[in-house]
């Protein structure tokens, strides 16, 4: 008998609770930002500096979930029927991640025009507000940063950088082992064969191209022979790729390679002065130059707190975050408002913030030197089959 | 109400039907939609044609059947290594009087596939920790090339690292109950000591050991980490060509990936079949 009364005691206990879980009541004021998660500075800078501005000034409570971009679009499309009751609000983005998720309505909009911050401060006519990687952004994500590839070399080890393809086909030649780059699949081995492309085939000859695959392998077909050619004489002899950038800065750290590459041009000063990687460290473009991006805040189509979105966006592009984020001591993300919108003492902030200290000013290129060498993105869809020749042509020799 | 909890069986399966439920159907679900979507059909990518294209332009992409036959062969190697060295530590083990000895060889079975990846990497890789004792001792050693090795040497020492201490787990306790009495009779019945482990001991673990091996190669065969994290970018396994494939930017690749997935249930499924008249054959192994 004791033991019948404890069953069902337990098992009333266990709908009881269930109950409550279901029926628990959502707090309003949360807002969750999901993106890549896989740098230090950036989680630090939103935790620590976006987190409380926004919760102080429109009292939204801010979650960060670090997830990478290609999880975050599985977990769009299966929540995608879940009517304004997603886990996601607002998310990292840009390039082919934002032409897929618009094109399959994963996300909300347009919202850019009910942004406050947005009118004051960016310029919308521009084509960082209304172009991301070729494709028309109508109002679907507000432009957040601005970032461009550079590569990184190790002054003492490498005392003259290859300033283009061939003279990087030459140093690897003479130097087995001494460079690799990311797959395909990372976003920073993709801008690094997307530069390859753009000095040995340039990115006129490729920008108004059908997005088919035949007629993509075909154009870019030289660049993906260069790449077969120096595999060879890669890191590994060329039998693997480091998975990510945070792999190959580990091994530029260990000095099993010279040269590391980023999308982020101020990234090598803070790893140089949290002596992560050697005072020697510099950064350099090639001459025919590197791709140059904004990034964006886009909102889920199903989020259950569309306006703490808007206001969490709001957050984001107000002059003091932007001047904070392009600090070069945190995350040294290049801002998107207009230089000429802010007040003289904004001005003056954002001047002190993009100044690295002197000791570290060789680390890193200057602003001006990294505009003569910018060169647009590609198309998204581009973009998606390039990786994808890569992937078939190089890394499993398919003709 | 009050009969069934009288009635022994029936209160039994009252008791596990909750736990029972949840896995049942989660699993149901996931079978199905993976069925669903490896056919074509994802409304929410506006796809909504069954076409079984997804699988025949599987069967005949090289990338696919290499990756494919990559993974039979890397779980073949683990799975063989673990069961013969799995068995001897079994019978060292059962022989061994320490409780330390005991309890410490259980030790991998407890970590998780990742935290042992991460444990042989900072031990393997090129400036990990046997790098730095070669060193240590004087021997110069430019690279060890055991991590990212395109024979997936990394992976099977992984898989060896966890394989291991579950097949000598599974055997230990039937090892144990060939006491020295048992022994001595054999021996007064002629036996040698090669016989008496070839005819006498082998034989009692047979069940166990092609159960273990069994149930280690089904998750050798398409475990996700190990070739993430040790596995050389080309040829990937078939674990990581569908979570590749399946994260593709272009999400019609999702139909791909759920397509591998597919394959990956099924060929599960015939193991566990197998797993399953293993367990209902004669009933070996028991002294």
């Amino acid at each position: 008998m004791k033991n019948k009364i404890k069953i069902i005691i337990g098992l009333l206990a266990v709908i009881i609770i269930g109950a409550i879980f279901i029926n628990r009541p959502k707090t309003d004021n949360t807002v969750t930002i999901y993106g890549w998660g896989g740098d230090q500075r950036v989680n630090e800078w939103i935790d620590n500096e976006l987190a409380p501005y926004a919760s102080e000034n429109y009292g939204i409570e801010v979650v960060r979930v670090p997830m990478n971009i290609d999880e975050i679009l599985m977990k769009l499309t299966n929540e995608k029927n879940y009517n304004n009751n997603g886990s996601i609000d607002v998310i990292w983005i840009n390039g082919e991640n934002f032409y897929y998720a618009k094109q399959y309505d994963l996300l909300y909009g347009p919202f850019l025009n009910k942004t406050e911050n947005a009118q004051k401060y960016v310029d919308l006519e521009g084509p960082e507000a209304t172009v991301d990687f070729g494709y028309s952004t109508e109002g679907y994500e507000a432009p957040w940063g601005k970032a461009q590839f550079v590569f990184v070399h190790d002054k003492e080890l490498l005392p003259e950088p290859p300033k283009n393809s061939e003279e990087l086909k030459e140093l690897v030649k003479n130097n087995p082992g001494i460079f690799t780059y990311p797959e395909a699949t990372d976003f920073v081995g993709s801008a690094f064969i997307r530069t390859v492309i753009y000095d040995i085939i340039g990115y006129e000859n490729i920008k108004d191209l059908p997005a088919d695959y035949e007629i993509i392998k075909e154009a870019v077909m030289p660049a993906m022979n260069y790449l077969n050619e120096i595999k060879p004489y890669l890191w590994k002899e060329g039998k693997t790729y480091p998975k990510d950038s945070a792999q190959l800065d580990g091994l530029y750290q260990d000095k099993d390679v010279y040269i590391a590459m980023d999308y982020n041009a101020n990234k090598a000063l803070s790893k140089v002065k949290d002596k992560s990687w050697s005072e020697s460290t510099k950064t350099f473009v090639w001459e025919k130059g590197t791709p140059f991006n904004t990034h964006y805040l886009a909102i889920a189509a199903n989020s259950p707190h569309v306006e703490n979105s808007i206001k969490l966006i709001e957050a984001a592009l107000s002059p003091e975050m932007q001047i904070s984020k392009a600090n070069l001591s945190g995350w040294g993300d290049l801002p998107v408002l207009e230089y000429d919108s802010l007040s003289v003492n904004e001005q003056k902030s954002l001047d002190e913030a993009l100044t690295p200290q002197d000791q570290y000013k060789n680390s890193i290129l200057s602003y001006d030197e990294l505009s003569k060498h910018k060169q647009p993105e590609l198309r998204a869809d581009l973009v998606t089959i390039i990786e994808k020749v890569w992937e078939d042509v190089v890394l499993f020799g398919k003709q | 109400m009050w009969f069934f909890l009288e009635n022994n069986k029936i209160n039994n399966a009252i008791l596990v039907m909750p736990s029972f439920l949840i896995v049942f159907s989660i699993t149901a679900y996931v079978v199905v939609n993976t069925l669903k979507e490896s056919l074509g059909l994802i409304p929410e990518l506006f796809l909504y044609e069954i076409t079984y294209k997804y699988y025949a332009n599987l069967f005949t992409d090289k990338i696919f059947v290499s990756s494919f036959l990559y993974s039979i062969f890397v779980a073949s190697m683990s799975s063989s290594l673990s069961v013969v060295l799995g068995t001897y530590l079994g019978y060292a083990i059962s022989k061994s009087k320490s409780s330390f000895t005991n309890i410490s060889y259980r030790f991998p079975i407890f970590l998780s596939y990742v935290a042992a990846a991460a444990l042989i990497y900072n031990t393997y890789s090129d400036k990990g920790l046997l790098y730095h004792m070669f060193q240590f001792i004087g021997i110069e050693i430019d690279s060890l090339n055991i991590i990212y090795n395109s024979n997936g040497l990394a992976v099977i020492l992984l898989n060896m690292f966890k394989g291991i201490p579950f097949i000598a787990f599974s055997v230990y306790p039937i090892l144990l109950k060939t006491d020295a009495a048992y022994k001595e009779t054999a021996r007064n019945l002629g036996c040698t000591n090669n016989t008496y482990v070839m005819k006498i001991l082998l034989p009692l673990c047979k069940k166990a050991i092609l159960s273990s091996a069994l149930v280690i190669f089904n998750y050798n065969l398409f475990v996700y980490e190990g070739f993430y994290f040790l596995g050389p970018s080309n040829p990937p396994s078939i674990g990581v060509l569908a979570y590749n494939t399946y994260l593709n930017p272009d999400m019609t690749y999702r139909a791909y990936g759920m397509a591998i997935n597919m394959i990956m249930i099924a060929i599960s499924f015939i193991l566990c079949f197998v797993y399953y008249r293993i367990l209902k054959s004669e009933n070996e192994g028991a002294i």
